[in-house]
């Protein structure tokens, strides 16, 4: 038992939060990068020009059916990119895949009548977007996109080992280093999961939640 | 495009046997974890409807553990905690565990809502025809799940496949950790690199299309929705899944009113038409009887549920059976629930089709009015099903006849 509390000490428990805090700031960016992207090659896909659409396809099908661990590899090895960089560059790539899908379905949602509301007020197909379309879409999309939060909060845990990033995972895998006896070990893996299942889970709860709240808003 | 030189490939393909292995390893851990997690998935999908409280808390529990928490973190308990307690596995066989039992939470989850797809009713017909619960799920409910569990099921075997390649960072030996060291023996990190994201596309991309495909083909069911999803259709159609139900209820008659022809010929369905009380007669609910015919779906019998519940039966004689009319003045009455403008006295096939064209293009606007999704996933469905679009110059005049909403090319 003195093997655990001399593992938790105020130290180590910061120096894991701030791993925590390097995991939600990398998938937060990489998520808000990917919207972007993602509202990029959605649009493109039902764009009128051939080549476009082939494009999108191509980088949905492409990024789909590729592992992510790969990508990571692909930006820090091959594209040379330092570390930090390369680890929203390689989320961005991987998860705009899936987010072209969700906003895909979010402007469906839209109802046509408010494209043709925004044109017939001489809004341009930019403006359309951003100010008409893209508010209520992204209201629908939200529950989805915190899926995604969810998958990538996860996925960081690559990023240690892969380009030794001091995420979460990474900082619990030094502390490993420092302390070896089998219950301190037993209490740092705990540890970890019991901090990502907390995060991962609140945030699927609030999206639950949040479903629920927009069922009952229809 | 140094990166990509020549002699770098070269290089890399003078160590095809291991790549080849590396990717053999791949291939026999997904296969092996697909194993795993398909079972696990059905055990606990099945396990998540049970009436059991213990057993459905015990799926709550592996579910969320195993989705909130990484994959990576689950492989290195297996890696490094496991053996401490003396459990030692070879990493292929931690491979396969791990990534099977992750996958698993993820599949009950497909299974359990492929489950909740199927008409409740069906439960309670097979209780009623002496299946144990059991031979209920294995022969009654399973097999008409499997269309919804399909699709979603292949995509998470290709998501499964990509989660092999975590195993690179316990030295799994696969094909991510080959591509690893050897773009860490050599530097040639292009090659090593655009060979793996090849050959893992390769096993995946088949996959993903298989998914879509079954959707396409599984939501090109002859049936469209309802039972438990009626209630969902009339508020919003995109909630309902394409392809799950035989067309009942309120859902028939807003189909009906729309004009879609939705069963099968010959097929006919007996249903409560509206559990809500009808706005003239407060405490009436309705039975219909529906038919098909080559004139489209047609409302043959309407009465009040008690007698359909009495047992007064109102068989169709099919050697008689005319283009669907209304008859008497409680079928004229559900017409009037369903918005359809009729006489209550007679009503001739002609009158019955002007109505329907009329209900179809009140039915459409009270749709774009109320529906985000004028036609959601579950109508647009039925559409295909419609009655085929005249072809040809001389049907010119039947087409457009057609287009117009006019019903039936006369």
């Amino acid at each position: 038992m003195s093997d655990v509390l001399e593992l938790l000490t105020w130290t180590n428990i910061v120096f894991l939060l701030q791993g925590l805090g390097l995991t939600l700031v990398i998938s937060a960016l990489s998520i808000a990068c990917s919207v972007v992207l993602g509202a990029l090659i959605s649009i493109m896909r039902g764009s009128s020009h051939k080549a476009l659409r082939g494009i999108a396809i191509a980088y949905v099908e492409l990024f789909k059916n590729t592992p992510l661990l790969l990508w990571i590899m692909f930006t820090f090895f091959v594209a040379q990119l330092p570390p930090l960089p390369a680890a929203v560059v390689a989320f961005t790539l991987f998860t705009a895949a899936s987010v072209a899908e969700i906003v895909r379905g979010g402007l469906a949602s839209v109802p046509r009548g408010q494209y043709e509301a925004a044109k017939s007020q001489g809004f341009s197909a930019p403006q359309m977007y951003l100010y008409i379309i893209m508010p209520q879409a992204l209201r629908n999309m939200v529950p989805a996109l915190l899926s995604q939060f969810v998958t990538t909060i996860k996925d960081t845990s690559y990023l240690w080992g892969a380009m030794a990033l001091q995420e979460l995972m990474g900082r619990g895998m030094i502390l490993m280093n420092s302390y070896n006896s089998t219950v301190q070990i037993f209490a740092i893996f705990a540890l970890l999961a019991l901090i990502y299942f907390v995060v991962c889970f609140t945030l699927s709860q609030i999206v639950r939640a949040y479903q629920k709240k927009l069922k009952g808003a229809r | 495009m140094e990166v990509f030189a020549p002699y770098k490939w070269e290089a890399l393909f003078e160590r095809w046997p291991e790549l080849l292995a590396a990717f053999g390893t791949t291939v026999a851990i997904s296969a092996l974890a697909l194993v795993i997690a398909l079972v696990l998935g059905f055990v606990f999908g099945v396990f998540s409807v049970s009436r059991f409280r213990v057993l459905r808390a015990l799926t709550r529990v592996y579910v969320e553990t195993v989705q909130n928490v990484p994959l990576l973190l689950q492989v290195f308990v297996l890696y490094a905690v496991f053996p401490l307690i003396g459990l030692s596995m070879t990493t292929f066989w931690i491979g396969v565990l791990a990534i099977g039992l992750y996958h698993g939470g993820y599949m009950s989850e497909v299974v359990r809502s492929g489950i909740g797809s199927v008409h409740r009713g069906q439960f309670e017909a097979a209780k009623s025809q002496g299946f144990s619960p059991v031979q209920t799920m294995t022969l009654i409910i399973l097999p008409q799940a499997m269309r919804i569990i399909l699709p979603p099921l292949a995509v998470q075997a290709a998501n499964l496949v990509k989660n092999t390649s975590v195993l690179a960072l316990v030295a799994g030996g696969e094909l991510m950790y080959f591509s690893n060291s050897f773009a860490g023996d050599t530097s040639y990190y292009g090659p090593a690199y655009v060979m793996a994201a090849l050959l893992y596309f390769v096993i995946c991309f088949p996959l993903s299309r298989a998914a879509v495909g079954l959707e396409k083909r599984m939501g090109a069911h002859r049936h469209v929705t309802t039972g438990d999803a009626t209630e969902a259709l009339t508020t919003d159609a995109t909630e309902v899944t394409p392809g799950t139900h035989d067309i009942t209820g309120h859902a028939a008659s807003i189909a009906l009113a729309g004009g879609v022809t939705t069963m099968a010929r010959g097929t006919t369905t007996l249903v409560p038409a509206r559990q809500a009380a009808s706005p003239r007669h407060p405490h009436h609910t309705w039975a219909v009887e529906l038919a098909v015919t080559e004139d489209g779906v047609g409302l043959v019998e309407a009465c009040a549920l008690d007698d359909k519940l009495k047992g007064e039966e109102h068989p169709i004689d099919w050697e008689s059976f005319a283009p669907p009319a209304f008859t008497g003045n409680q079928a004229a009455e559900i017409a009037d629930d369903i918005g359809l403008e009729l006489a209550q006295d007679e009503v001739t096939a002609a009158e019955r089709r002007r109505a329907v064209a009329r209900a179809r293009r009140h039915e459409r606007a009270e749709r774009g009015r109320s529906h985000p999704h004028p036609e959601g996933r579950g109508l647009r469905l039925s559409r295909k099903l419609h009655r085929k679009e005249p072809r040809g110059r001389r049907d010119a005049k039947a087409r457009k006849q057609h287009r117009k909403g006019g019903g039936d090319h006369e």
